[in-house]
């Protein structure tokens, strides 16, 4: 601990010392000196971009504006027009920065990427013009001088050195860097910082934890020109003059700086200091007093570029990323390992601790918490939901179930304030909602999870929770930055609370990990740890039990139960029967958009038109949950078609030997052998984690991990295993992946031709006719952008496309991820099929009973190496899946 | 009249150039969902190889016409250089939270400048257009404003090359690669496509692009080194305004900048001054109405 401690501090003291060193060794160096005072601006206007560009991931070309504006209002405005102090500057600048941000702020925050830098671009060009036409003010093209320059002879520093003056700005420059660096540490471990990264990483999660984006960028955006502004005082009081520049000028030097940050190391605290420093000292001190310039001479922009794009390619995360790796590098050969990398998961926390209740909440039981009333949204001329109407009691878990495209996942970013209904009221504990945004939703206190998991990848797992611990804090802006104390306890609590929700999921012990590292399963566990932190009164879960394996879905169904008990309400969709008869009071059932049931769940699962447009006749409705799994199939597959004995031979379409995969420091697979027969179906299974996924993508070359593969893959008589994936795929293997990974923007006949690409039209057409006629919703959605499709819809297409090329081999990974158990059955029915035709297929499946129904022989894996294998038939029976499948279930 | 005319003529024929930079910057934006920063220097770059080929190779004793094919080829060659030095190197990338490119594209531009300036010439030069007179045509003064073949081989180039471009995109199985790259690279190559291979493709087209506009301009702007920023900057300004990887888009946008250009120009005597106000002002109110341009494909995300 106290090592660590130490460590954090050394680069503090470094930069202490290096600064000290500095100013006391080249105090009589005027030329020395200056560079100095230079590195240190820009190290200071460095740290306010950083703010944009590394927290909240916004990119302006306009800065150096507000660098110059900073100049003139500080140093000369606040002096010669305004009467202030010439020390006043400094804070006279922030002020004038601050709020010309925010004014350009207020124009193109509502924009995204490549939009809004351009508008800060045009501000860069438009501002110069203006001064330019303005004159008075600014001076026009001459400038103007900064008549009376601060008086900079501090009693300490000696008075017979003539370059006196630039030691003082020198000081001053040290304290403003100080000051800077302080404020950004403080920023990056408060709620406001975590709000910058979280709009960064991942914008509508940010919104529906209560984080009003739009206002935040805007601060942010405040908070970095303000910072440049106070820079470029320092530099108007060494130049003694202020000149507004050209317009293309202006934009090179705001480019300028983004190169700096950039080579340095965006987003981290050190990077503005080195790429300051290493870049307005070049590398003049090991050349030994020769600058770079008097080297190369006229050469010198030609080298700077190519070395620029040089360091960029060799160290992707910048000087200090690099630097950073380095010495984990060398702690690691020195065995002193940081932080322990694996602990082991701790015992889950069967209660949800309540804060506080809300105030006024006058708990009635029977109260209508949620009302939706005639709601209906139409896309593209196809009306997702139509006069929906829903009523959730307050202390109930709601089931929401449909077939797929029935409008389940529209309906909740409805109530959640992602989509505004066309017609229809949604009221929440009486109040309507159906007009605010997500954030204000957020704070009227309804929480949600995403059907496609929506963490910050790049953050830990508790900042995920504390993002939404956020609308639950208080601490201004203001505060955050400057008065860290401030801060301590309610950071502590805010801590202490996302620890308890994340033991409350299950994931203690892992804190400190990044979400995205995640496992599926346990992301959504994370998400459910984050909706639960804005401590909502309901809380709405939008498939949570997808990618979980029968253990983890009963597990979750106690979860559940137990948010339930600790009195938030849940609206729960999901397609698994086990999880939503196990733990919903009421459910509500929705076809085409329109609610066509509405009942207990007993009510639900006797009702006829259910049973007919949802669950399907042959379906038992209560199937077995967890426990059962090894048991025999569910109902209506065909238990009969792996019967043949048919292992694999010399005639194998794909084999693969000693599989070894590692990415960093994990073994994702250990040595792998299988193999697939000509017209075979051979089930992978697994439980999370285990290495099904990497296996998959590493035979069809998705992984694109040629360096990091060992063993041998050999797929219709060729070594495939360092082959890239698009060579691999037009020797006839299709991949249907994890995620589904459709061409959103494009249409659904536009993937299905992609899934055909190379091949000649009239097959192409054949084929896509086949699959329309498998899967006819697709052909009704014909030419709308796969995006729009529902989660079912688009698992269908991502399906269809890869059977478009006609494929010898397809890996199909977790076809009935998202699938109505009905369609469902007809997936696995038509894998099947094709198996018979002469395809082979290697399927990952979680419902590891479906795929050995179907399969002729299986593999199971553990931990990244196969465990068992056989006959599908036998192996359904073996206990060694229990083990493997289930974990060590209790 | 004069002054509407003056104004026609200039938005169309700078309009021309901004397009053509415009679809440069759609066509690599399309694959890569990056913004290639080098565009701008592509043309300057172009224009210094064709007055390289034709005045001191050829010592203009050979068609421009023919140069121009040549210089297509070669600027070409050049983009799929900026590719190879800027972008391959970077392995895969998250272009949103991996800015690295911005660095790379940009001083690649600056790279390529700064070798032509040393090899070639590093002052200003000039070519001649493209065509003296059309069908016998001459040119003409129209209420006072002059408008030369060349004007004309500019604007009707410029509306061909787009074209051909958007035919190439949309009616095209490459086309499709191209979109399907842009979307999801790993899902394109699990289609057969080689991503790597759409890329360096995009990035050819974009310089080939560079290289005609480059040899177009010639005669209006000159050939210097200080009307890259200007080019790169407004170029790209026309790419967003019209909605960036929209070809449809570049050309609205790319017009609408000329004109504006012209039009601020012929209005008051200070253009310098009030044209980047005017073309602010503009891309705000658009922008405010339209937060991924005119033509920009609003972003599909499945929550």
């Amino acid at each position: 601990m106290i090592a660590r401690r130490v460590a954090a501090a050394l680069p503090v003291l470094a930069l202490v010392t290096f600064l000290v060193w500095f100013g006391n060794a080249q105090a009589t160096d005027r030329y020395w000196m200056t560079l100095g005072i230079e590195a240190l601006w820009v190290a200071t206007a460095l740290v306010g971009l950083n703010i944009l560009v590394g927290d909240l991931g916004l990119v302006s070309l306009g800065h150096f504006v507000f660098f110059v504006i900073g100049g003139f209002a500080g140093s000369i405005w606040a002096v010669q027009a305004w009467g202030l102090d010439p020390w006043l500057g400094f804070p006279a600048a922030l002020v004038v920065g601050m709020a010309l941000g925010a004014l350009l702020a207020l124009t193109c925050c509502h924009l995204r990427g490549f939009y809004l830098t351009v508008v800060t671009l045009a501000f860069g060009l438009v501002s110069t013009a203006l001064a330019l036409l303005i004159e008075g003010p600014f001076g026009g093209l001459q400038g103007r001088p900064v008549e009376q320059p601060l008086d900079t002879s501090f009693g300490f520093l000696d008075a017979s050195n003539p370059n006196r003056p630039f030691v003082g700005l020198y000081w001053i420059g040290v304290v403003m860097l100080g000051l800077g660096l302080f404020a950004t540490r403080n920023l990056r471990h408060s709620r406001w910082g975590r709000a910058y990264r979280a709009i960064r990483e991942a914008e509508l999660a940010a919104q529906a934890s209560g984080v009003r984006t739009y206002w935040y960028k805007v601060s942010g955006f405040a908070l970095s020109a303000g910072i440049v502004a106070t820079a470029g005082v320092l530099a108007a009081q060494t130049n003694l003059q202020v000149t507004m520049l050209d317009g293309t000028s202006m934009v090179g030097r705001s480019f300028e700086w983004l190169i700096f940050l950039i080579v340095a190391g965006v987003g981290t605290l050190a990077g503005p200091v080195v790429g300051a420093f290493v870049f307005t000292l070049g590398f003049g001190i090991a050349i030994g007093g020769a600058t770079i310039t008097d080297r190369l001479g006229a050469y010198e922009t030609l080298f700077n570029a190519a070395l620029v794009i040089a360091v960029v390619i060799i160290a992707p995360r910048g000087l200090v990323g690099a630097l950073r790796q380095g010495v984990g590098a060398l702690i690691g050969r020195l065995g002193m390992q940081p932080r322990s990398v694996k602990t082991a998961p701790l015992p889950r926390e069967r209660t949800l601790p309540r804060p506080r209740h809300r105030a006024g909440d006058e708990d009635d039981s029977t109260d209508a918490l949620l009302v939706v009333e005639g709601v209906t949204i139409r896309f593209g001329g196809l009306a997702a939901v139509r006069a929906a109407d829903l009523t959730v009691r307050t202390g109930s878990v709601h089931g929401l179930i449909g077939p797929n495209g029935s409008g389940k996942s529209t309906l909740v970013n409805i109530i959640t304030g992602v989509y505004r209904p066309e017609t229809g009221r949604v009221r929440f504990r009486g109040e309507p909602i159906d007009s605010l945004t997500v954030h204000a939703i957020s704070r009227r206190g309804i929480a949600r999870t995403f059907q496609n998991v929506q963490l910050c990848r790049r953050m830990t797992a508790i900042d995920n929770v504390m993002v939404g611990l956020h609308g639950r804090t208080r601490v201004d802006l203001a505060r955050s930055l400057l008065l860290p104390a401030s801060l301590r306890g309610e950071e502590r609590r805010a801590r202490e609370r996302a620890r308890e929700l994340l033991a409350f999921v299950g994931l203690s012990g892992r804190e400190h990990d990044r979400a995205g590292n995640f496992p599926y399963a346990d992301q959504r566990r994370l998400e459910i740890a984050r909706a639960l932190a804005s401590d909502p009164d309901l809380v709405v879960l939008d498939e949570p039990a997808a990618g979980m394996n029968p253990t983890e879905a009963q597990a979750l169904i106690t979860l559940v139960r137990e948010i339930r008990d600790a009195g938030i309400t849940v609206v729960l969709i999901e397609h698994r029967m086990e999880v939503v008869m196990g733990v919903s009071d009421v459910i509500t059932v929705l076809d085409a958009g329109e609610v066509i049931a509405h009942g207990t769940p007993q009510e639900v699962q006797d009702n006829p038109l259910v049973i007919e447009a949802y669950l399907g006749e042959r379906v038992e409705p209560d199937a077995a949950p967890a426990v059962d799994a090894g048991a025999p199939v569910p109902a209506g597959v065909a238990t009969d078609a792996g019967g043949a004995e048919r292992p694999a031979d010399g005639d194998a379409v794909l084999t693969v030997r000693g599989l070894a995969v590692e990415y960093g420091a994990v073994r994702a697979l250990r040595g792998v052998d299988l193999d697939v027969g000509q017209g075979e179906v051979v089930a992978l299974i697994g439980s999370n984690g285990a290495g099904k996924s990497t296996s998959l993508k590493t035979i069809s070359g998705m992984a694109e991990l040629n360096k990091a593969v060992r063993g041998e893959i050999v797929f219709a008589g060729e070594r495939v295993d360092r082959r890239p994936a698009h060579r691999i795929a037009r020797m006839g293997l299709a991949h249907v992946p994890e995620g589904r990974r459709l061409f959103p923007e494009s249409t659904v006949e536009e993937n299905l031709a992609l899934g055909g690409y190379g091949r000649a039209d009239a097959a192409l057409g054949r084929s896509l006719d086949a699959i329309y006629d498998r899967f006819p919703i697709l052909a009704t959605r014909r030419h709308m952008a796969a995006g729009l499709l529902s989660g079912g819809e688009q698992q269908m297409l991502a399906i269809g496309r890869g059977l478009a090329s006609d494929p010898q081999f397809l890996l199909l990974d977790e076809p009935s991820l998202g699938l109505a158990p009905l369609v469902a059955e007809e997936v696995f029915r038509i894998v099947r099929t094709l198996a018979d035709d002469g395809l082979s297929v290697l399927v990952v499946e979680q419902m590891a009973t479906r795929a050995l129904a179907i399969a002729d022989r299986g593999y199971v894996l553990e931990t990244g190496a196969v465990v068992a294998a056989g006959l599908a038939t036998r192996l359904a029976q073996d206990p060694v899946i229990k083990r493997a499948y289930l974990g060590d279930a209790d | 009249m004069g002054e509407i005319v003056q104004t026609v003529v200039y938005g169309l024929t700078i309009g021309s150039v901004y397009v053509l930079v415009a679809c440069g910057y759609n066509l690599v934006f399309a694959t890569t969902r990056i913004v290639n920063f080098a565009q701008g220097a592509l043309v300057v770059v172009g224009g210094y190889l064709a007055w390289w080929v034709y005045a001191e190779l050829a010592g203009g004793n050979v068609p421009l016409v023919l140069v121009t094919l040549v210089i297509v080829v070669l600027t070409g060659g050049v983009g799929v250089l900026v590719d190879l030095v800027a972008i391959t190197p970077l392995g895969r990338f998250d272009p949103v939270t991996n800015i690295s490119w911005l660095v790379t594209t940009f001083a690649a531009g600056i790279v390529a400048q700064e070798l032509v300036a040393k090899t070639i010439s590093d002052t200003g030069q000039t070519l001649p257009p493209l065509a003296d007179s059309i069908l016998g045509w001459q040119g003409s003064v129209v209420a006072d404003v002059a408008i030369q073949p060349a004007d004309v081989v500019l604007v009707v180039t410029t509306l061909a090359a787009v074209a051909g471009l958007g035919a190439f995109q949309s009616r095209t199985r490459i086309g499709g690669a191209f979109r399907a790259v842009a979307q999801d690279r790993q899902a394109a190559s699990l289609m057969g496509i080689n991503p790597r291979r759409v890329v360096m493709l995009s990035f050819a087209l974009a310089g080939a692009l560079a290289g005609l506009s480059a040899v177009l301009v010639a005669p209006r702007l000159g050939v210097r080194f200080n009307i890259v920023l200007n080019l790169g900057v407004l170029g790209f300004v026309a790419a967003v305004l019209g909605g960036l990887g929209s070809i449809k888009g570049a050309v609205i946008g790319g017009y609408a900048v000329g004109f504006v250009d012209g039009l601020v120009g012929s209005i008051t005597s200070d253009a310098t001054a009030w044209q980047p106000i005017v073309v602010f002002a503009l891309f705000v109110i658009v922008l405010a109405l339209r937060p991924t341009g005119l033509l920009g494909r609003p972003q599909v995300e499945k929550v």
